[in-house]
């Protein structure tokens, strides 16, 4: 401890402190050395309680002045008036968003419904399944991952080409990957075609990606290989295929994503159709990736 | 967007308006103009409500409110009257730093506000943020956006200006010196 003892020099430095001291913003040790002095100096002391009068006056001069009650009610109604103008904009902009998206859900459900016509003459079979409401976190978190890729690939436009050559996809996803290309080509809907197809990286993770599109809407087949991960049996969407994977289906940071997995892969289709929409085309693709992937772990 | 992340009037109201008082003071005396206190205010108000969504739960409310309300009164001030003031702190620190005068004995509230109204608008409020409101260095470091370092010597500064102003405002009446005998100026 060093106390600042008594003469002109303790003195101005004990009064360098004094303004910190009064404002409580000494370190322990400072504060009990200015005390100390105080202690044995009247006139240190003598200015210290002037300061002190002084902020207690002031502090209780301008508490004293009178808030004009019609100005708290004036702030309050400008703020409901805000918060009605925000709602009034808010609601018009659903207004609008929703109006876009019932004319885009009628497009799509016309070319879905043609589509599934043809599907049904293709296998005989119409596709029907009990989409869930909840899933768990486990599948929640899965399904990210395929959407992480979409949305760096696709809505940051990190690969924002219109449409790769045939020469490009071969290159870019490598010999054991290409044959995904022809084969999910001829399982989409008639309108819809791969538009890019490559292998990435994101969040340190390998994605072989293909890109398909119609001229509304852009979808992506997100394949990764596992680790530990897996999905929760309980989230597997009832009412499907038996010979294909179990599809696993949720609504992922305003995407919707279907996942299936083989013994060393999952496999995403995410899109920004509705759940439906995206289901269709994610189940008719399922089967046959989910073929390719297991004869490549042969 | 507020609204859209369900954000409700009242919830900021719960919050934010205790500290209304305390608001519009200080904006009085920053500023020296009642009416123009009153629509700063109300525009401090409005902005924090529309960034209500990016406001912390259990951060410190008031001082965000006073971070805002400052940076509408220094982008109002910053049109208008920015060199006039530091002209004007200039000068008055020139008169000051070196003199101690006494303190009056017998000062009223008016004799207060007149002087803290004659110290220069930055060191004021410095003053107004740590001796009234009671805000730590570094929540006024932050509230103003300016270094620890200044709002030490702002604070400093401002009160020895406030004395002086003091000692100059009552010079008749009472004081005290420094040395405890009393004697009239």
């Amino acid at each position: 401890m060093t106390v600042i003892p008594i003469g002109p020099k303790q003195c101005e430095k004990a009064r360098r402190y004094l303004d910190s001291y009064i404002s409580s913003e000494l370190t322990v040790e400072t504060n009990h050395d200015v005390l100390k002095h105080l202690e044995i100096c009247k006139e240190c002391s003598q200015i210290l309680q002037d300061l002190l009068l002084i902020r207690n006056r002031l502090r209780k001069a301008v508490n004293r002045e009178v808030v004009p009650a019609a100005l708290r009610e004036r702030v309050q109604r400008s703020m409901r008036q805000q918060h009605t103008g925000m709602k009034a904009q808010s609601w018009s902009r659903w207004a609008l968003a929703a109006a876009a998206a019932l004319i885009m859900c009628l497009g799509g459900w016309g070319t879905l419904h043609l589509w599934r016509l043809s599907q049904r003459t293709r296998t005989g079979t119409s596709l029907q399944a009990d989409l869930p409401a909840f899933i768990t976190n486990q599948t929640a978190s899965l399904l990210k991952i395929g959407v992480g890729d979409h949305v760096h690939c696709v809505v940051e436009h990190h690969d924002d080409r219109e449409q790769s050559t045939s020469e490009q996809m071969a290159k870019e996803l490598g010999p054991d990957y290409y044959g995904l290309v022809a084969l999910v080509d001829e399982q989409l809907p008639k309108n819809y075609s791969v538009s890019v197809a490559h292998q990435c990286d994101v969040n340190g993770r390998r994605f072989v990606h293909l890109i398909f599109k119609n001229q509304q809407n852009v979808l992506s087949l997100v394949i990764t290989r596992k680790g530990n991960e897996g999905f929760p049996i309980a989230d597997r969407i009832a009412g499907m295929n038996p010979r294909g994977p179990g599809l696993y289906q949720g609504q992922v940071e305003g995407y919707d994503a279907v996942g299936f997995e083989t013994k060393a892969y999952l496999a995403f289709v995410v899109s920004s159709l509705d759940k439906n929409a995206n289901f269709q085309i994610a189940s008719s693709l399922a089967p046959a990736v989910n073929t390719f992937l297991t004869h490549l772990e042969i | 967007m507020a609204f859209g992340n369900g954000i409700k009037l009242q919830d900021f109201e719960s919050v934010a308006l205790p500290h209304f008082d305390d608001l519009y003071r200080t904006a009085a005396r920053v500023l020296g103009d009642r009416s123009e206190a009153e629509d700063l205010v109300q525009e401090a108000y409005l902005q924090a409500w529309k960034s209500f969504h990016r406001f912390e739960a259990g951060t410190n409310c008031r001082a965000w409110l006073f971070k805002i309300l400052f940076h509408v009164i220094h982008h109002h001030r910053r049109k208008w009257f920015n060199i006039k003031l530091i002209k004007e702190s200039d000068a008055i620190l020139e008169e000051v730093l070196t003199y101690e005068p006494p303190i009056p004995e017998h000062i009223t509230d008016e004799d207060i506000l007149l002087a803290l109204d004659k110290v220069p608008e930055e060191f004021r409020e410095v003053l107004l943020l740590s001796d009234v409101q009671e805000f730590s260095y570094k929540e006024i470091a932050d509230t103003l956006q300016i270094p620890m370092g200044t709002v030490m010597s702002r604070l400093s500064r401002g009160r020895k200006v406030l004395r002086t102003q003091l000692g100059e405002l009552a010079p008749n009446i009472q004081v005290r010196t420094a040395e405890g005998g009393e004697h009239r100026l």
